[in-house]
């Protein structure tokens, strides 16, 4: 019969399959010039204006390359540029020198235009870009996004202040003094783009490994999606003598525990982890903890829960949990306890960590006060008792410890029962951004280094003041603020952003919980890769093998 | 024969339109958006560009009777979470990789499920009926988000037979396979034996056996051969069974296809995504159903007449 034959013939098939596979020599990652990474997530368009998730970033960062670069210190490096930016006195006007030879990866040179038209194709309001806000920093960027008509745009688009002088220099002329702007130059959404190999591509741009151009280290030459990505050197990168690695090869892994056992058999150098992955590596050297400029913080909700408008409750809150257990015990991924809002390793716009600069400014976990502070501030706002009150997260396993710990920490302190409501990221962040909350755990990575990216977040009516912080002390806060954007003296400019983030904390209209630190086992002798604390996850440039 | 086929057929429409339908209104009652983190920065009026291009500023009928008309002519729409991607172009990139790691696991599992079965029955209740039963059990009962990590483990890292995951080579395929395989092993192990238990209780064997036909004649002319029917036909709704299962065994092991895609799709709210590949599965099970209700009423006259289920 026809079906014992379709069965033999099977089984012998998959027979020899199986023998085969068993024998089947491995795919590592031995040689000394390749690297195989796992990556968490296939990367969206790899379009330097619709860029805005770190694996964008990461992707781009490797096949292109802004005016400059930041290092291993996040200096910024020349690149692109042949040397620093000559500032006006006004801080306001930026004229760069292009390095003389840089060319995209098909030989055709860089020109000062190559910016100019990716700043105004970034600014259009047809591309609704995500970071467009940065780059309309530049005088008459944000009559780009406002633009209403076509001509309008055009016309907004002439008067953008960006000119190419010529081929090879750039003129940038910014709205107002930002001192970190040369840093800026290296952030992605301020590449260059070659008009003519993007224009063609509609929304098609950055779709595919032939759909995207780069004048960077390494050139995207395969693009399967949502499962392998691979870099190879560009031979025609200005500074390829730098570039040590001939191919990088990036694997989509979701699940970190098949990471993990990829990094294990060999066929992966790289590879994220978890915080109950991290055990198994203590005291090895493949763990390395990338610590971040994240900080994960609570909102409290003056106007829905009217006791929190005042001080001491929000205090009693803060200083009821024990910061250190939580990170010990809920979190575990090495993430550390936050001694303010603003988080490690953030500058202060004037050459120092502003962490530093400011010390730590949160009280000490202290139950006994906590509930003393608790009983006054309720007694000052007229209140016997707290109400019912929910907190909102996201539900990952880290932030439904966090709230685990958090609803427990306030029922032993200080006798308040507090309901925890877990939920889908994109779910809490509507019902945050909403104010339909009484209390919600939420973090914010920065965008920028600079404590603004931090700060500005709680002036009166800011889109993140979703706790409705108001009243004088937030005059007074928004003030420092605003200051503090138009200050030219770099010096004066920090002292007024570490008297805003004083402010801030001594009124605890925030309350930090951790500077997150994200976990990963690296081989040992992979060299010089770095880790950057925000935007891009890996800089490639300089990575080579011991 | 021609009614009945067309009648399965317009039945199969509307099983599909009802699914895109509650579909998708159930997407547009899912709480928050699907832009993601991009609401935090940017301004109302880039926002409202976005949702244009999108067609979400219309009224959710009006965006329905657009998508009906779109699905109708095969255009499920462009992805939230890759913008430059349609949501046909994804299923197509993702497609190769389930079917054949669909196909694999069901090999597998015909090739081990018959012959567990037919064991089990030549020696019934005897060591080898209790240990494919035993098997039969664990394999219907560990799920395969357990299975699967734990054959990642042991036969990729501690034993170094096979890779732990990624699907590059033909030996990359073997664990995700035999992982989605397990189940259906169980299934068709159960099936197996039941029919065959069956079948040696006729008449006709006896009759065999009083003929004097040798055992492996009997076994393998009258047994099998009778017993395998009823297996054959619920291989429809087994491969459907895979189908699914290809959602969790997919994301364990690193295969790029269609679960691993729908688990990430859902995860980032993309709707199109989301109702596309809700279509697609929902189709293809539709389809499935329609082919063994047609193959059903060729074997057996009764339910082309409309009697009996």
């Amino acid at each position: 019969m026809k079906l014992r034959k379709i069965f033999s013939t099977a089984l012998v098939i998959s027979l020899i399959g199986a023998c085969l596979a068993a024998c089947g020599g491995k795919t590592g990652s031995g040689s000394k010039d390749e690297l195989v990474i796992n990556y968490r997530a296939d990367p969206p368009a790899l379009d330097v204006s619709k860029a805005e998730s770190s694996a964008a970033f990461t992707v781009l960062g490797a096949i292109s390359e802004g005016l400059y670069r930041l290092d291993k210190n996040m200096k910024p490096q020349p690149a692109l540029a042949a040397a620093m930016p000559d500032v006006s006195k006004d801080g306001l006007t930026y004229t760069i020198k292009l390095r003389d030879g840089v060319q995209w990866a098909d030989g055709t040179p860089v020109t000062a235009n190559d910016f100019v038209y990716s700043y105004q194709r970034t600014l259009d309001p047809k591309m609704a870009a995500t970071y467009a806000f940065v780059i309309a920093w530049i005088k008459g960027g944000d009559a780009v996004t406002a633009a209403k008509t076509p001509a309008d745009v055009e016309t907004a688009k002439k008067n953008l202040g960006v000119k190419a002088i010529n081929d090879k220099t750039l003129e940038i002329t910014l709205d107002h003094p930002i001192p970190f702007f040369t840093s800026m130059l290296a952030f992605l959404n301020f590449y260059p783009q070659k008009k003519d190999f993007v224009e063609p591509l509609g929304d098609k741009s950055g779709a595919d490994f032939d759909k995207v151009i780069g004048a960077g280290p390494y050139k995207l030459t395969k693009w399967d999606h949502d499962q392998t990505l691979v870099l190879e050197k560009n031979d025609k990168y200005w500074d390829k003598a730098n570039v040590k690695l001939k191919k990088i090869t990036l694997n989509i892994v979701k699940d970190t525990t098949t990471g993990l056992n990829l990094y294990e058999t060999g066929a992966s150098d790289v590879a994220e982890i978890q915080g109950d992955q991290m055990t198994a590596y203590k005291g090895k050297p493949d763990l390395v903890v990338r610590s971040e400029l994240t900080t994960g913080y609570i909102n409290f909700q003056f106007k829905k829960v009217p006791a929190f408008a005042n001080k001491k409750v929000r205090e009693a809150f803060s200083m009821a949990v024990d910061r250190q257990a939580l990170v010990d015990t809920a979190i575990k991924n090495g993430s550390v306890a936050a001694t303010a809002y603003v988080p490690n390793g953030n500058s202060d716009g004037n050459g120092q960590e502003f962490r530093k600069v400011v010390g730590d400014l949160i009280p000490k976990y202290d139950p006994a006060k906590a509930k003393q502070l608790l009983q006054d501030g309720l007694k000052e706002a007229g209140l016997s008792a707290m109400p019912k009150l929910s907190i909102i997260s996201d539900d990952k396993d880290t932030d439904k410890n966090i709230i685990e710990f958090l609803v427990s920490q306030w029922q032993q302190n200080l006798g308040v029962t507090v309901e925890a409501n877990p939920m889908p990221h994109k779910n809490r962040l509507e019902k945050e951004l909403s104010k339909q909350y009484d209390i919600v755990n939420t973090r914010w990575g920065a965008d920028y280094n600079d404590p603004m990216t931090w700060l500005d977040m709680y002036v009166a009516g800011g889109s993140f003041n979703t706790q409705d912080w108001t009243g004088p002390e937030n005059d007074k806060y928004t003030k420092l603020v605003k200051d503090a954007q138009i200050e030219q003296d770099l010096k004066k400019r920090s002292d007024l952003m570490v008297e805003a983030e004083k402010l801030l904390m001594s009124e605890s209209a925030v309350m930090p919980l951790y500077f997150r630190s994200t976990p990963f086992v690296v081989n040992p002798k992979l060299k010089d890769m770095v880790m950057p604390p925000y935007g891009p996850d890996f800089e490639f440039k300089w990575a080579h093998f011991q | 024969m021609l009614t009945y086929t067309l009648r399965r057929l317009l039945y199969m429409l509307i099983t599909l339109w009802i699914i895109v339908t509650v579909t998708f209104f159930l997407m547009k009652l899912l709480p928050g958006d699907p832009f993601g983190d991009a609401i935090t920065r940017l301004p109302p009026e880039s926002m409202a560009i976005l949702k244009a291009q999108y067609g979400l500023d219309n009224p959710v009928w009006e965006q329905y009777l657009k998508y009906i008309g779109h699905v109708a002519q095969g255009d499920l729409g462009v992805s939230y979470q890759y913008p430059t991607r349609s949501v046909v172009s994804v299923i197509k990139t993702a497609m190769p990789a389930s079917i054949e790691l669909g196909i694999e696991s069901m090999i597998i599992a015909i090739i081990v499920g018959l012959i567990l079965g037919i064991v089990a029955a030549l020696k019934h209740n005897k060591a080898g009926d209790y240990t494919a039963s035993m098997i039969a059990l664990i394999g219907i009962s560990i799920p395969s988000f357990v299975i699967g990590p734990l054959l990642s483990y042991f036969v990729g890292v501690k034993l170094r037979l096979l890779p732990p995951g990624l699907w590059l080579g033909p030996e990359y395929r073997v664990l995700p396979a035999v992982a989605l395989s397990l189940s259906t092993i169980a299934i068709l192990t159960r099936m197996m034996r039941a029919s065959m238990l069956d079948v040696m209780n006729q008449d006709y064997i006896k009759t065999a056996k009083s003929k004097g036909l040798s055992t492996a004649n009997i076994v393998d002319k009258h047994m099998i051969r009778n017993a395998i029917l009823p297996v054959v036909t619920i291989l429809g709704p087994i491969a459907v069974n895979v189908l699914t299962g290809t959602l969790v065994v997919e994301r364990i092991f690193s295969v790029p296809g269609l679960g691993n895609q729908f688990v990430t799709s859902v995860y980032s709210n993309d709707y199109t995504m989301i109702t596309g590949l809700t279509l697609f599965y929902a189709g293809v099970l539709v389809v499935m159903m329609f082919f063994t209700d047609i193959a059903y009423s060729f074997i057996d006259p009764r339910i082309r007449l409309g009697k009996g289920k």
